[in-house]
Order: C-alpha cells, then sequence, then structure tokens
C-alpha cells in the first residue's frame, strides 16, 4: 500500500517529499536501533521506524533506497537532518506515538491489506 | 576498468559511508541489478563502517568487471587477536560511541558474509585487517552461460579437423578456417583440447591469482603425481606449502566421501541400481543432454569440486584456489567464480621450486591414500561411458550396484591437462601417495535438470517439419561423413542447413555435381 496512506494511521507528519510519499508502495517495516539488524531488513518497500535519528540513518536510508524513515515518540528531527533527507530524496516521516505503538498501528493496518511480506 | 580507491577516516562517524555511496554510483551507471546492488552496499557500509569504528583509518579498493564487484578494505590497525569471536553473532569490541550512533551490534562481519558471493578476511595484530569481499552482479543464470570453458586462438587453426571426428557430442564444426563450439551440444569433456596438435584450443584462461599468501589451495591427486620418479606427491604437497599456500586439500578426500555415500545410497534405494557416482562433471553434462531419463540414477550429491566449495566456504578467512584438473569442472558455476589455476601454470611454480630444493626429501609417507569401495564399476573414455549409458537406459545393467562413470583414462589422471601418462600417475599416487581425510558427501540442493540441448525448434510442430526437412537434405548428401564441409557427419551437416548454420553450397560433391550439370 502507499506510504501516505500507512502514514495516516499512525497520525503522523511527513516532513519530507510529500509527492513521492504518495507514489512509493510499502509492504514491510522494519523497527530498531541497530544498524545492522536494520540494514539486513531494508529495501526500497521497506518503512524504517526508529528512535535513531541520526546522520547514520540517514546514510543507511540513502544506501538502501528504503521507502521511508519516521521517527517517533512525536520529536522532530534535528534540522540538520530533514535538510539530509530532502537533499537526498528521503521521505522523512514523524509519528506522535512511541515506537511500539507506532509499529503496532503499522503492523495491523500491513497485515489487514494483507501485503505484508 | 581500473580499482578506485576512498580513503576511509577512522572515528568520523558523520562521514562514514562516503565510499559506500560512491561505489553505489557506479553500480547503478553499470546498470547492475537491484538485489545485488541492494547486497552490494550492506556488505560495503558495514566494511566502510568497521574501519571507522574500529581502525585508525584505512582505505576501501573498488574493481568493477561486467559480471563481478571486488572490494578490498584494508585498515593499518590494530588488528583482529580473534577472528573467530569476531565473527560470531553478537559479538563486538564496538566503544560506546558507536553504539550511541546504532553500531556495534556484532552483526558486522556476519552481515557482509551473508551478503557477499565470496568473503575473507585476514588480521594481524598490530598491523591492521585487510577484508576482501566479492558480489555477482548477475544472477549465475545457467541458460545464456556457455556450457563451455573451452578457449578458441582461431589464428592457430590448422584446419586439420581431428577435433571434428572426436567430439563425442559432435558439438564442434569447422568453417571458416576455425573452430567453433555449439554451444547448445558441447559437455567441456575437453577431448578435443586433447586432439587439438596446433594449440587452437585450450582451457579458458581462468581468473589468475597474485599471491598464495592466505590461500587454500584445493588439487587433484593426479596433479600431485606429475612430477616425476624423483618428487613423490608428498614432496609436491611440500613445495605447494612453501610456495605460500595456506593449507592444501586434495580433491580425492572429496570424491572419496560421495563413492561412499554413492554406496549407501545405492543400498538403501535398489530400485535406482544402477546408482551413478556424481564424481565427473562432464558426465554429468552428458547425462543431462544425451541421457536425461538416467538423472533419477545419478546419487543426489554435490561432484567433488563444489563439495569442496561448500565446505570451504563455511569457514571463514578462507580464499579458495582451485586448480581443475579438467575444463567440465572449471565449467562449474560455483567454482568459475572462484580463483583457479591452470595445472601448466601451478605446475610450473611447482617445477622451479623443487629443482631449487633437491635435498631436502624426508617426506616418503609409509601409509598409503585410502582406497575406493570395492563395489563400484569404473568406466573411463566417453565411448565406453555413453556404451554403458546406452545399457543402463535400456536396463541391462541392473546387477550392478554403483558405476563411476569418467570421461578421461583413469579418471582425472587422464586429464588432457595433465602431461604424466595416466597408468603412471595412478600408480605413483597409489603406491607412493600419503594417507587423505575422507570427507563426507553434501547433499545435493538444486536436483540435476535435463538440457534442452537436442531440440530442433521449441515449438513442437515446428520441430517435425524441420526433422523431415532435415531428412530430405540428409538423403541428397553423399553420406560419406568426409568433414570437409566443416561438420562431422552428413547427418549433422543437414541439421546445420536446417538450423541455418550452413548452406548445402559447402558440401563439395553437391557442388561438383552442380559444375558438371552446367
Amino acid at each position: 500500500m502507499n506510504l501516505q496512506t500507512l502514514v495516516e494511521c499512525i497520525d503522523g507528519r511527513i516532513l519530507t517529499h510529500v509527492a513521492q510519499a504518495a507514489e512509493t508502495r510499502v509492504n514491510r517495516v522494519a523497527a530498531g536501533d541497530n544498524i545492522s539488524g536494520m540494514l539486513e531488513q531494508a529495501s526500497e518497500n521497506t518503512l524504517i521506524v526508529s528512535n535513531l535519528m541520526g546522520r547514520s540513518l540517514i546514510r543507511m536510508a540513502e544506501l538502501m533506497d528504503v521507502a521511508g524513515l519516521c521517527a517517533v515518540g512525536g520529536t522532530l528531527p534535528e534540522s540538520e537532518i530533514i535538510e539530509r533527507a530532502s537533499e537526498r530524496g528521503i521521505v522523512l516521516i514523524v509519528s506522535p506515538y512511541s515506537l511500539f505503538e507506532t509499529c503496532g498501528k503499522l503492523y495491523e493496518r500491513l497485515k489487514s491489506e494483507g501485503v505484508l511480506v | 576498468m581500473q580499482p578506485i580507491i576512498y580513503t576511509i577516516q577512522a572515528g568520523d562517524y558523520e562521514a562514514g559511508g562516503r565510499a559506500s555511496r560512491a561505489l553505489k554510483e557506479h553500480l547503478k551507471k553499470l546498470g547492475a541489478d537491484g538485489k545485488a546492488v541492494r547486497r552490494a552496499m550492506i556488505a560495503a557500509y558495514e566494511a566502510e563502517m568497521n574501519v571507522v569504528i574500529h581502525s585508525v583509518g584505512g582505505e576501501m579498493k573498488i574493481e568493477l568487471d561486467g559480471s563481478e564487484l571486488n572490494v578490498e578494505v584494508k585498515d593499518s590497525g590494530p588488528g583482529i587477536a580473534d577472528i573467530d569471536q569476531a565473527m560470531r553473532e553478537g559479538y563486538s569490541t564496538a566503544p560506546a560511541k558507536a553504539r550511541e550512533y546504532g553500531f556495534g551490534a556484532g552483526m558486522g562481519l556476519p552481515n557482509i558474509r551473508r551478503n557477499s558471493d565470496r568473503f575473507s578476511i585476514r588480521s594481524t595484530v598490530g598491523e591492521g585487517t585487510t577484508l576482501e569481499f566479492k558480489v555477482l552482479l548477475k544472477e549465475p543464470d545457467l541458460a545464456d552461460a556457455p556450457p563451455h570453458s573451452i578457449r578458441i586462438n582461431s589464428a592457430m587453426c590448422r584446419q586439420c579437423k581431428s577435433c571434428l571426428r572426436v567430439c563425442p557430442t559432435r558439438a564442434i564444426r569447422v568453417r571458416k578456417h576455425k573452430p567453433l563450439i555449439l554451444d547448445h551440444l558441447c559437455i567441456d569433456c575437453n577431448i578435443c583440447i586433447g586432439e587439438c596438435p596446433s594449440g587452437a584450443l585450450s582451457m579458458e584462461s581462468p581468473k589468475e591469482s597474485k599471491s598464495h599468501a592466505g590461500q587454500t589451495l584445493v588439487v587433484s591427486a593426479a596433479f600431485l603425481s606429475q612430477f616425476g620418479t624423483g618428487f613423490p606427491p608428498a614432496a609436491v604437497l611440500q613445495a605447494l606449502l612453501a610456495l605460500g599456500f595456506e593449507a592444501t586439500h586434495v580433491l580425492e578426500s572429496w570424491s572419496l566421501g560421495i563413492q561412499q555415500a554413492a554406496v549407501k545410497y545405492a543400498r538403501r534405494y535398489p530400485e535406482l541400481q544402477p546408482v551413478i557416482v556424481p564424481t565427473c562433471s562432464a558426465v554429468l553434462n552428458l547425462i543431462q543432454l544425451r541421457f536425461p531419463s538416467l538423472i533419477p540414477h545419478v546419487a543426489p550429491f554435490l561432484t567433488p569440486h563444489l563439495a569442496a566449495r561448500a565446505m570451504l566456504e563455511k569457514q571463514r578467512s578462507v580464499q579458495m584456489v582451485f586448480c581443475p584438473s579438467q575444463c567440465s569442472q572449471f565449467g562449474e558455476r560455483a567454482v568459475r567464480n572462484e580463483q583457479t589455476m591452470v595445472p601448466s601454470q601451478l605446475r610450473n611454480e611447482v617445477l622451479t621450486w623443487l629443482n631449487a630444493h633437491r635435498d631436502n626429501q624426508d617426506t616418503l609417507s609409509d601409509e598409503t591414500p585410502p582406497t575406493r569401495p570395492e563395489e563400484i564399476l569404473r568406466v573411463w573414455g566417453l565411448s565406453h561411458v555413453m556404451g554403458v549409458l546406452n545399457e543402463i537406459e535400456d536396463g541391462l545393467l541392473s546387477d550392478v550396484p554403483v558405476v563411476e562413470l569418467l570421461a578421461c583414462d583413469q579418471g582425472c589422471f587422464g586429464s588432457p591437462l595433465l602431461s604424466e601418462d595416466c597408468h603412471v600417475a595412478v600408480n605413483r599416487w597409489e603406491s607412493r601417495g600419503f594417507p587423505i581425510p575422507v570427507y563426507p558427501a553434501t547433499e545435493q540442493t538444486v536436483p540435476l535438470s535435463a538440457r534442452a540441448g537436442i531440440r530442433l525448434d521449441e515449438n513442437m510442430l515446428r520441430a517435425m517439419t524441420k526433422l523431415r526437412q532435415m531428412d530430405d537434405i540428409r538423403r541428397m548428401l553423399p553420406g560419406r561423413d568426409c568433414g570437409v564441409c566443416g561438420a562431422p557427419t552428413c547427418e549433422d551437416m543437414a541439421e546445420d542447413i536446417v538450423m541455418n548454420r550452413a548452406e548445402l553450397s559447402q558440401c563439395i560433391y553437391l557442388a561438383q555435381e552442380g559444375d558438371k550439370e552446367k
């Protein structure tokens, strides 16, 4: 399903590349705080949810062409990170819910749509 | 393409990933397949971050050709004390700062190994670590890859046409003054190489290895028995280790395991007797091409080279080098992607060393190599092999439990790539060889499949029309099988004409008659 619809279900805000979000298909979500684990999961149809909003995460998103990056807990990433994401064509999202709740909602939604890979 | 080198700064978490980023651009420009790019990125980024996190700085060297990516990531210290431990998932020595950035989960090295097609790591404490990995940019596709590894040097061909007659599957044509191999028929048995007097046919030049340090060599007993009375197999082994190879394995260690496994398999499934031992890859190619109905008789184990690769691959830090004694072994997909050495090249290196060290010969062993199970009927020479396969197909050989079919005389001992007489070499190995371990057979994961090589057309109706045409043409041809047209027999010529590979006027007899009529 498309990223924009998915963002709506977590009451999220798209910070960069809004138009791109409507065209990006997501069939998997990977969450975590270790880069190696997320690297293994990442693909162009994967939304990465993490509380690790640093440069290394942006780099990973860039290298793996992920569908989007989602920050959690309602905290906006630093402006430098938003700028980088915007420069590199990465859809950056912020969810008002915690990592746990965000993932729960995303899981339910993708599962009910039957697109979960 | 020239290698590209990127410097990696230690401790620069902010910039870490620049080299990987640049590599990605290159891969995209090459049009590499998405899955390959993804794997390359995981491996490259992990390797790059390892240098950033753990070392005092280093570099990433990238080599790209049309089909594969080779990356070497080297740092200048401090080195890894225990690589085995470092390879274990979850083990990490990353500092707290790295963990803040999301690194240091102890997944890096296992991640690189999982996402590359070849991986090796060497490290010396106080000097540094060198990590190498390879990612194949195209999925190895059996359908469109040439099935053989025979190299043709047209300039050397004298058009003697010896190869034409000797090819067991009649896959060779000599046209326009040069030999041509019909890929769909070639089984890579390299009989033509042995027969060619001019050197126009030889083994495809493999990826040569530069230095032997840190490499593990897989070599056949036949190779070890090539060096005359003065240098028994054990002395050759010693020479190989002295040349810098870290370890050597004798291919027969795997062959023996496969033979034993095939004997057990035959006992368990008596209805499949005779069970065929999957030793010789040229014979397997032949079965897939000409005797697909016998595929169920082949014991479902990997051939010795593939088994060797499967076993060595599991060991970390092993950089494999194969010295195949046959083209088909080199042609085996897995081995083709490894470093290989042609026997003649390795032979020269060994001979030079042996001649320089004539004195230290305390290497004679009292024990001899293990012997193969007795119940195996061994058949060699492709004409005999084809005879036996015909018998099995006709159900005439059910009193034999296990057969081992080999393209070359005495198995690899008679390879055209080796020079010692095969019977002498076998005797040398059996009487003066040394004991070798027997490694268990590896089960095949992908079953053998039939090769659609000899079909005239994918569409059966069209194929039947072509068959009729072929028959008509064959009746027009003189039936002398003279080979002047460049095809081994008139029947092959008829097929070539139907398949647009030749024209009727290339037959000199028909051409002469045409002249008379005029």
